[in-house]
């Protein structure tokens, strides 16, 4: 009997065969970072790039935390897209460690080139909240171009493919306000770039993401 | 032991994304039983692992775009019959549960059905090797649930000679059974 609804049901699926293009890893990473560095650039070009640009390209500073944001970025894109695609993802769980590691790290590392006192942490507590503001209008694309490309994949561990594409789009974010924001205090970074972005990536972009795939799982 | 063609699969697979009927059926056809073998290592009842071997046919259907032909097939449907099983684990959690429990009482209900069998087979042979005159009086007090005086009535002799051919018919079916049991 079941022996016949197997058969049945290969007949039907074989019936319903249509061609379809097979997706691949590489090229859905080179298109969400083209198309989310497109979208930032052009929010950027109407918020302004800050004036001494040129000379901070040339300070170190600028390139370790353009670094650290990148790195965290490309991290939580590659898991989001490998825990999207059957039989890429990690065998180990080195990579969530990975993962993990660069979220601790980065507050680490605007710690450790901040100046640290309580009058600069109450001075720079007072200031910035618009710069959480304006990466969280620069994420915006980029999450809902990644939203897109889950939807289309085949996700298996929801909660952590949640978790991932909302942090891969606010660590662009904070990447590319670095371009805007004239403020280049450690302390300023971490408040206004990091923890305002990480809590907002927990608190609206995960139950965002997690509700969206919970409804595909179930369709 | 059955032989898989697994170095075929990617390239019936990649055929499949193209729209080839026949290399999707041999495909599907192909790896149906290794489907419902990887399940049966993980869930043991043939009707669930018969459901998921189904369920994963039409995931494989839906997410066959998301097969690179480039790569192994293998990895690919592994994970998504991992997928599954996990899936099918979180869903029917609470009546696995149940009916697991439902298992161990049911197991338990016949393991003392089984030890209440054996005893009564024991006390049968023991009532058995028992002289008539005793088996008799054994049998209306202790199986039949009469009372000393009833069973006298019935036997047609005195209470006293009833209580006492009870009571040693008692010691010897005791001492019989010991007996046996050793």
């Amino acid at each position: 009997m079941m022996e016949l609804k197997n058969k049945k049901l290969i007949q039907d699926l074989v019936e319903d065969l249509k061609p379809v293009k097979p997706v691949r890893f590489s090229r859905l990473i080179l298109l969400w970072l083209f198309l989310s560095f497109l979208s930032s650039a052009t929010i950027l070009a109407f918020l302004g790039m800050r004036s001494d640009l040129n000379a901070q390209m040339q300070t170190h500073a600028f390139w370790t935390s353009f670094i650290a944001f990148f790195a965290a970025m490309f991290v939580c894109l590659v898991m989001t897209l490998r825990l999207s695609i059957p039989g890429l993802e990690p065998k180990s769980k080195k990579p969530i460690g990975l993962s993990l590691f660069l979220l601790a790290y980065l507050p680490a590392h605007f710690i450790l080139i901040s100046e640290f006192s309580y009058e600069n942490l109450i001075q720079n507590l007072n200031h910035g909240f618009e710069c959480t503001l304006a990466i969280v209008l620069i994420a915006l694309v980029p999450f809902i171009v990644i939203q897109i490309f889950i939807a289309k994949l085949f996700p298996m561990r929801i909660f952590f493919v949640a978790w991932h594409s909302g942090f891969a789009a606010l660590w662009l974010g904070s990447l590319a306000l670095q371009s805007h924001c004239m403020n280049d205090s450690g302390l300023h970074i971490l408040l206004w770039h990091y923890l305002s972005v990480a809590i907002f990536s927990i608190v609206v972009f995960l139950p965002i993401a997690w509700m969206i795939l919970r409804k595909k799982e179930q369709a | 032991m059955q032989k898989w063609d697994i170095k075929n699969w990617s390239r019936l697979m990649g055929e499949a994304q193209k729209g080839n009927k026949i290399a999707y059926e041999r495909l599907l056809n192909e790896i149906s039983p290794l489907i419902l073998k990887l399940i049966l290592k993980k869930i043991h009842r043939y009707e669930w692992a018969l459901d998921i071997q189904q369920d994963v046919l039409l995931t494989i259907h839906k997410a066959r775009h998301t097969f690179d032909p480039k790569r192994d097939f293998q990895p690919w449907l592994y994970s998504i019959v991992r997928h599954k099983v996990f899936d099918h684990f979180r869903k029917y959690k609470r009546v696995w549960i149940m009916e697991t429990a439902n298992l161990d009482f049911v197991e338990m209900q016949a393991d003392e059905e089984d030890t209440l069998a054996e005893e009564k087979k024991l006390f049968q042979d023991a009532l058995n090797q028992l002289s008539e005159k005793q088996r008799e009086a054994v049998q209306l007090v202790k199986v039949d649930g009469l009372s000393l005086q009833e069973a006298a009535d019935q036997l047609q002799i005195s209470l006293s000679a009833m209580k006492v051919r009870a009571h040693r018919g008692y010691e010897e079916l005791k001492k019989i059974i010991n007996e046996n049991q050793n």
